[in-house]
């Protein structure tokens, strides 16, 4: 195994780790909070802080591991992601605008939607479940697209 | 664009993965370069044609 590619994995264990150990402590602090509501109060502002630097630190790390698994692979593998983010983000992306389109028309004001937060209803919610599933029809149009690009070459 | 790549590689009998190796490239890399659906690079082009002995023109053509 390569210097470059133990680099990688070292990258990505440093992930798994951190999400462990982040898991690990936020399931000590609910349990605090559980146990005396005053407390939950006290250290609501801190967990938000704490989130958003772990999450943070979690994107920075994945942006390292990604640049460094790019320059590990070889220059077809490096064209399969390439073309798999433009073609399969870009019909992703394409594949929700008629959803988007539809959403700004008065005719839909009254639809119910699934809640995907644990019952939450707030217009912080249904923006955050907008955005993942962009996020998701991107990253199902980008597995298609590699798959298909490995599959047309084998 | 046409290769040659099979033949040399089977004159020599190399395997696909043996190739891989000396190119540092993937055995799925080497498979795609020879059935002709992935045209490699230039510097990677070049290494194949120091590799099998033989000038660039030799080993590839345009359809």
């Amino acid at each position: 195994m390569g210097p470059r590619l133990k680099s990688v994995l070292f990258y990505i264990g440093g992930m798994l780790l951190l999400g462990f150990v982040s898991g690990l402590a936020g399931g000590w602090v609910a349990y605090l909070e559980a146990s005396d509501p005053a407390l939950a109060a006290r250290i609501a502002p801190f967990e938000l802080v704490s989130i958003a630097v772990l999450g943070v630190a979690g994107m920075v790390v994945a942006l390292v591991a990604s640049v460094r698994w790019m320059r590990v692979i070889d220059e077809a593998a490096r064209e399969a992601h390439k073309s798999a983010w433009f073609w399969g983000g870009s019909v992703g992306l394409l594949a929700a605008m008629p959803i988007l389109m539809m959403a700004v028309l008065p005719q839909t004001a009254d639809w119910r939607l699934p809640d995907w937060f644990f019952g939450r209803t707030d217009p912080m919610a249904y923006a955050a479940m907008g955005a993942w599933a962009l996020i998701s029809l991107m990253l199902l149009g980008y597995g298609l697209a590699w798959a298909w690009w490995w599959w047309k070459r084998r | 664009m046409n290769n040659r790549l099979k033949v040399l590689r089977a004159e020599r009998d190399w395997s696909q993965a043996h190739l891989a190796e000396l190119l540092g490239v993937s055995r799925q890399t080497v498979n795609a370069l020879e059935t002709g659906r992935y045209d490699p690079s230039l510097p990677l082009a070049f290494k194949i044609a120091r590799i099998f002995d033989q000038p660039i023109e030799s080993i590839f053509s345009e359809d």
